[in-house]
């Protein structure tokens, strides 16, 4: 594979891959190894791909893989996710918020981000994937679920978000960052 | 309206494309369904939280990682071939190349070591392997190491892998948290020492980095007053240059100290087993993340699903599930690996376990998911097992996933076509009859035809009328191991306009009689975006705005399980 073709085929895509592993991770930095990922893992196979056919759709489809089936057996792990310090939901939610504000905005958004961290990683992607505007059609495409399935796997998706904020109430086990 | 009917008119809509009718539907349910108003309050706040450009260093960050991506993949290429070849040269040249091995892998550790020999504590300690022909050996012990200490790739380890575990960084509070952090930590070594094709090295605090194909670094803080441990193992490919560093996995554990697993099941109390939140169950859980999501497939897991597949003594649902779970990590292998990986479900062992499945399953979605998950598998053994079920099966959905096996794969075979040509002629349904013609015809202009005129053909019943077309959205977006589906329906762009008006005419009624054909209706829609005419028009109308008296009950007449 030569760095013109990467350049050709997945360069223009770098700005949407990054904005839909964003919404996948939460995290600027993660965001970014997982890009790196998908374009290491895409790198080997770019050979085999038809110019002319949805590189788009395919480098989404290995970054959802890489994404879904790189933890597939994490789901059943307590597992919760260390926000960074400069990048979490809070900022996102609320750029310029009064003190009051501020500390409302801040609970809400560690709770949606604990909820989010704890949500399936197979809902996560769909949830994911829609709220970066892509399509049934298209999110058919890159993660392989028929169509009518699809519909009710977002659904459940929803369900399952809302179900994790809820058992968010208790606070968590023992938040590493705050300990130390 | 029901819950589910309102999810999926929101997520088959496009902004502003909403019927009034659908609409105020949709506003009234809102109105009285809390579960429905939190999810879609919930969602739309995720929706709306903002997405940060992309910063400016990483299109950089990326070209530089991939040109030493691409060295790393011909090293290992290579490495198959120069191992072979050891092995046939015999143990002379074995031990030249082991030393050229080593030399290679250790370069900058022995470089450090060497010029720096007051360093304190530069090590790494190997207690998997045994050490190679002229090289220093190493013990079982943590020891420091000198310049004749060094790692070594072994050739006689062909395809191992070489792990590298970064001394525990300890952040506990109080001597029972260290405790609980360090049996985590010893857990998680033992775990990956049992682990196969590893080669797993500790390294001792100060080490010079040391070349690896993974590097794991856990930090760990246990609490005796909260009773709690966390445990943060990070799995990355450590960089050696100014390219940044490969992240495999990041996760944060947390477990207790002193968990009540006597609570547990029966079977869960055995820590050994993962299920126990204390520090060894959740260190196997880590063990088992990494050995079925990070490393590439290992043989023994592969083997234990094997066996479950075998055992005919289990029922057919649960031999599936472990036929399933080995395409599963045996895809993530191939993320990892490339396409190295072969196809996990082509084999002897594994063909004969699945034709007894296929040939003895009661259920015939069971047969049928055998048969299709056989596509792109092409041994001999599964054709006449394949032939069977085309032509005796009962159920026209087992005949046809074998008729799609058997033309994706087998159709050069003189029997594959003569029984191809039989069902053409004889078998009682449509669609088996249908894609044994498209088989025998090649290309898939007849078949395009055959699914306008099963729309056109008002002689039969309307789940017939619309089977076809169906058939093939479905199977464009279930595609065989290692293959890459272009997308829903391509035979839906192919629909003339009496054909569509026909779908028009006949899926209203054929979606009030199918929960299955409801869901189907809406995605059908969605995969038409695009494009427009008078009957699409009148599909997406039905929609939007299902009359009731010709859609009772709609697409949320039943709950979700």
């Amino acid at each position: 594979m030569d760095n013109k073709r990467f350049s050709n085929l997945v360069e223009p895509h770098l700005d949407a891959l990054f904005r839909a592993a964003y919404r996948l991770t939460r995290n600027r930095a993660d965001a970014q190894d997982l890009v790196q990922d998908t374009c290491v893992r895409a790198c080997a196979r770019l050979d085999l791909l038809d110019d002319s056919g949805p590189v788009k759709a395919w480098l989404l489809r290995v970054m959802h893989n890489l994404f879904v089936d790189g933890v597939r057996r994490e789901r059943s792990s307590p597992v919760t996710r260390v926000a960074e310090a400069g990048d979490s939901m809070a900022q996102a939610i609320c750029p310029a918020p009064t003190p009051e504000q501020s500390l409302d905005s801040r609970q809400r958004a560690a709770q949606i981000e604990r909820a989010w961290s704890r949500l399936d990683r197979g809902h996560r992607a769909l949830l994911a994937l829609r709220a970066e505007g892509y399509t049934l059609a298209e999110i058919s495409a890159i993660t392989h679920i028929a169509m009518d399935a699809l519909t009710m796997r977002l659904y459940r998706a929803r369900q399952s978000l809302t179900r994790c904020l809820h058992e968010d109430q208790a606070p968590p086990a023992m938040p590493m960052e705050a300990a130390r | 309206m029901k819950c589910l009917e309102v999810s999926l008119l929101l997520d088959s809509s496009l902004p502003g494309s909403l019927g009034r009718a659908q609409h105020d539907a949709i506003e009234a349910h809102l109105s009285t369904c809390v579960a429905c108003r939190e999810d879609w309050a919930n969602w739309r706040e995720i929706s709306a939280l903002a997405v940060p450009a992309m910063p400016e260093g990483l299109r950089a960050r990326i070209a530089a990682v991939l040109p030493a991506q691409r060295r790393a993949a011909s090293r290992t290429a290579l490495r198959p071939l120069l191992a072979g070849g050891v092995l046939l040269a015999g143990a002379a040249l074995a031990t030249t190349l082991a030393l050229r091995f080593a030399r290679q892998n250790t370069e900058h550790v022995a470089a450090s070591a060497a010029g720096a020999s007051t360093a304190p504590t530069t090590g790494i300690v190997d207690e998997s392997v045994a050490p190679a022909a002229g090289v220093a050996s190493t013990g079982n012990d943590r020891q420091t190491q000198g310049a004749s200490a060094q790692p070594v790739r072994t050739v006689t380890q062909r395809g191992a892998l070489m792990v590298v575990v970064m001394p525990l960084i300890d952040n506990s509070d109080d001597e029972a948290g260290k405790a609980a952090v360090q049996v985590f930590h010893a857990s998680l070594l033992d775990g990956l020492r049992r682990l196969p094709g590893l080669r797993v090295m500790e390294a001792v605090a100060g080490a010079a980095e040391v070349a690896a194909d993974y590097r794991i670094t856990l930090t760990g803080q246990g609490s005796a007053s909260a009773g709690k441990f966390v445990a943060d193992v990070k799995v990355e490919k450590p960089s050696t240059g100014p390219i940044p560093n490969v992240s495999y996995l990041q996760s944060l554990m947390a477990g207790d100290i002193e968990p009540d697993c006597a609570r547990l099941p029966a079977r869960a109390r055995d820590s050994a087993a993962g299920d126990c939140a204390d520090p060894a169950g959740l260190a196997h859980k880590m063990i088992e993340t990494l050995r079925t999501t990070v490393f590439p497939p290992d043989p023994l897991l592969s083997q234990q699903l094997k066996d479950t597949l075998a055992n005919s003594a289990l029922d057919a649902g649960a031999r599936l599930q472990a036929m399933e779970e080995l395409v599963w990590v045996h895809r993530n292998g191939r993320v990892i690996v490339g396409n190295a990986d072969p196809n996990p479900l082509a084999g002897t062992d594994v063909v004969r376990s699945a034709i007894d499945v296929g040939m003895s399953a009661k259920d015939p979605a069971h047969r049928a998911y055998v048969w299709r998950s056989m596509r792109g598998v092409r041994e001999a053994a599964l054709v006449p097992a394949l032939l069977a079920t085309l032509e005796r099966d009962p159920d026209p959905s087992v005949r046809v996933a074998a008729a799609v096996t058997l033309d994706a794969d087998y159709l050069d075979r003189p029997e594959v076509r003569v029984a191809f040509e039989g069902a053409a002629r004889t078998d009682s349904r449509a669609l088996v009859r249908a894609l044994a013609q498209r088989a025998l015809a090649g290309g898939d202009a007849g078949w395009r035809e055959h699914i306008a005129a099963s729309l056109r053909d008002t002689t039969l019943a309307d789940a017939e009328r619309i089977e076809a077309l169906f058939h093939d959205m479905h199977l464009a977006t279930t595609q065989p191991f290692g293959s890459w589906s272009p997308g829903p329906s391509l035979a839906l762009q192919y629909l003339d306009e009496p054909a569509m008006e026909a779908l028009a005419e006949v899926l209203p009624r054929a979606a009030a009689g199918s929960p299955v054909i409801r869901m189907g209706t809406v995605t059908l829609v969605s995969a038409l975006e695009g494009r427009d005419g008078p009957a699409i028009r009148a599909l997406r109308e039905f929609v939007n705005n299902p009359a009731p008296a010709v859609m009772p009950g709609v697409i949320g007449a039943r709950a979700p399980p």
